[in-house]
């Protein structure tokens, strides 16, 4: 019988810094018509009573499963498509980062449950779904090595796969329900593909801030959750010091106005007599010809964050004296222009 | 020295090339990645810039 607080304890248990994951499931329902353990759009925990009753022998494998499910959405899988080999490669990459990448190693004892589940598989494809396989002799040897070194993302590994796997290739032991609502087989109100993630996603922010934002960000740079908030503080840092230029001079004095300062200008409106003015610096790079060269990358790929960007150069745009935009070619523009939206681009990034 | 920023996905492509490995060196360079994938795999130019990423220096 697997309940709610079972799967929460297992979660807190196995990974107390990841507790706040256990708030995507909302209840558990025994369902014998899927064939392992799947979650729905409403963060129902289905399972197969006969799966758990036979494979979950102990709260690593119970935590190990549940996890597999959750990183199905933290993952965006349900964006990709249905296909046999897609799904191969969707668990593969799950199955090599809870075994593999820091804190989730531990916490699944790296692997053991995949090690169990595959243990009597010695082909294609399901050696690729376990850590540990031996595959020195086989031509897939720098494919597993890419996944279980955590290199590959899940697009790169259905890419790889569908080009080097027979297109019949398919395995018939892969957890969760892979199958989608067309097939009779699959429970009703499962996998609504697309809404799953926005509905868990936006669950887990409301309820933890922006936990699951950075749960992703740790899964995806395959760093601790303390390192992951470290690098975005020295990230930070090393923005603030290059951008930082110590020697500008704010002020200069001298004995008629020039420029005056808003204290001389109080002191004056106040009756006092000024001898020297502290006269404000042009500090504008653009008024000085020094300052900051920025090279923008606007090829088809980075469309996507240019406001991300536009928010940076906004935020330092006093220290920027030029600015560049390249793709295919490289064109000087303007802050002006730029905060328009008027980006000149050509889509590639083949500049040579 | 110059100050230069350089906004990219990482993928340089042509556009980083033999020629430009001086010029980095004379150049005070950050780098600021839009995803978290490091493509760059250039050590000069690695070694000569700061590489941030987009997502940890935006609110």
């Amino acid at each position: 019988m697997l309940t709610l607080t079972t799967v929460r304890q297992a979660i807190n248990t196995r990974m107390p810094g990841y507790s706040f994951i256990g708030l995507a499931i909302t209840s558990t329902v025994a369902n014998p018509d899927i064939p392992t353990i799947g979650i729905n759009k409403e963060g129902v925990l289905l399972y197969n009573p006969d799966f758990i009753q036979e494979h979950i022998k102990d709260d690593v494998d119970l935590f190990t499963v549940i996890m597999h499910e959750i990183f199905h959405i933290l993952y965006h899988h349900v964006f990709y498509a249905n296909d046999d080999i897609s799904n191969i490669a969707m668990d593969a990459i799950i199955n090599a980062t809870l075994s593999k990448a820091t804190d989730f190693s531990e916490a699944t004892a790296k692997g053991k449950f995949f090690r169990n589940y595959y243990k009597d598989f010695k082909t294609i494809p399901n050696v690729l779904l376990r850590p540990g396989s031996k595959m020195e002799d086989s031509i897939y040897k720098q494919v597993y090595k890419t996944i279980y070194e955590c290199k590959a993302t899940s697009f790169d590994l259905i890419n790889i796969l569908k080009t080097t796997l027979p297109a019949e290739c398919k395995s018939d032991r892969l957890l969760g329900n892979h199958r989608g609502p067309q097939d009779p087989r699959a429970p009703q109100d499962t996998l609504d593909v697309g809404t799953i993630a926005t509905e868990l996603g936006s669950k887990l922010q409301g309820d933890g801030g922006g936990l699951f934002e950075l749960l992703k960000k740790v899964l995806e740079q395959h760093l601790s959750i303390k390192q992951s908030l470290l690098k975005r503080f020295a990230d930070k840092l090393a923005v603030d010091t290059f951008t930082f230029d110590a020697n500008v001079k704010r002020v200069f004095r001298s004995p008629v106005p020039i420029r005056p300062s808003r204290r001389d200008m109080v002191l004056l409106a106040g009756g006092y007599d000024i001898v020297f003015w502290n006269n404000v610096v042009d500090t504008s790079a653009r008024s000085k010809g020094g300052g900051i060269t920025v090279y923008l990358d606007v090829s088809g790929s980075c469309d996507t964050v240019l406001p991300k960007i536009l928010g940076i150069l906004k935020r330092h745009r006093k220290q920027i004296s030029k600015i560049y935009t390249w793709s295919t070619e490289c064109v000087e523009t303007d802050l002006d222009t730029l905060f328009k939206g008027e980006i000149h681009t050509t889509w590639g990034t083949n500049i040579a | 020295m110059k100050k230069a920023i350089i906004f990219t996905d990482g993928y340089f492509g042509g556009v980083y090339g033999s020629e430009n490995l001086e010029t980095v060196k004379k150049v005070d360079l950050l780098t600021i990645l839009f995803d978290l994938s490091d493509h760059i795999e250039d050590t000069t130019y690695k070694e000569n810039s700061e590489i941030v990423f987009l997502d940890n220096i935006v609110e």
